[in-house]
């Protein structure tokens, strides 16, 4: 049941984030978090510790790939609510402005305390993002990655 | 009860992995599967469906990177026995033949029935993934730009 629950929380964070509403997943965070895009040393990568910088991380994300689709695969939910590993299977789409498809891989590993996320590894195909990237019109990337680890 | 066992099972076939023997998870696959590497243009890319092409990608990987290591970090097993659904989060190292370190994240997703896995999608940085390959290409070792097993 706890795990049901868990999955339906996830699916509507991610619900919103379709919509291009960000606010679910910050407010889903524990006050001490830390979010890595694992291994992505290009714009939309980066380490994340405050809702802040997770905002604006989402802010160029929706800027760079505007109406960019999640649709999730599959969610699995282990543990107890003391201490909850979830992994979330999504696939990315998205249309890039110079007309191209931008398709792609994301696996999320989180870790859940009481109801809130302590932290977050995201692995994605980064070659693939990065060529995405480079395809990208000048002036659109304007921002290095929000943070370093 | 169940989980566990899948738990032990999956650990033990990458504890043979790392021996060498690639049997194991060889004889996992139901008689029709699809085991699919993310990423384009490196050698270990693209989907495998007949257990000789499976044995062909793992030779691959054991001749690419001799003595890798994949340590298995957590094992999350969900569903039941006829439609059972598995992530494994695993870090790799190795050293490569220009003897420069390798390691990288690895998430398996797998789905299995009556024990039988009959579908894996495995996600990796493939950026790390690539450097690697460049590195060993440019070792003299052809494997590393070879086109992928299919």
């Amino acid at each position: 049941m706890y795990k049901m629950i868990v999955a339906r929380e996830v699916r509507g964070v991610w619900n919103a984030l379709n919509a291009g509403d960000c606010e679910p997943v910050l407010k889903g965070f524990a006050r001490e978090f830390r979010y890595e895009n694992v291994g992505a040393d290009h714009a939309l990568g980066g380490t994340f510790t405050t809702r802040e910088e997770m905002a604006q991380h989402f802010a160029l994300l929706f800027r760079v790939l505007p109406g960019v689709q999640f649709t999730i695969r599959d969610i699995l939910v282990s543990g107890w609510p003391g201490n909850t590993t979830v992994v979330v299977d999504v696939a990315i789409a998205a249309t890039l402005p110079d007309g191209t498809a931008y398709e792609n891989d994301l696996v999320q590993q989180l870790t859940l305390r009481w109801g809130k996320v302590t932290s977050v590894r995201a692995l994605i195909d980064n070659v693939r993002a990065r060529a995405a990237l480079e395809r990208l019109p000048a002036g659109v990337l304007d921002a290095a990655p929000v943070a370093a680890a | 009860m169940y989980k566990t066992v899948v738990k032990q099972q999956v650990r033990s076939m990458y504890a043979a992995f790392n021996g060498g023997d690639y049997h194991p998870l060889l004889n996992a696959f139901d008689r029709e599967f699809a085991y699919t590497f993310v990423g384009e243009g490196h050698p270990l890319a693209g989907t495998r469906r007949s257990r000789e092409a499976m044995q062909a990608q793992f030779e691959r990987i054991l001749r690419l990177f001799p003595g890798i290591n994949f340590a298995v970090r957590e094992v999350i097993v969900n569903g039941t026995p006829w439609n059972t659904r598995i992530a494994i989060a695993i870090g790799v190292s190795a050293e490569l033949q220009d003897g420069s370190p390798y390691e990288n994240d690895i998430v398996q997703l797998l789905s299995m029935r009556w024990g039988r896995v009959s579908r894996v999608r495995t996600v990796i940085d493939t950026g790390r993934l690539t450097d690697a390959f460049h590195r060993l290409a440019a070792a003299g070792i052809a494997e590393a730009s070879a086109v992928p097993v299919s």
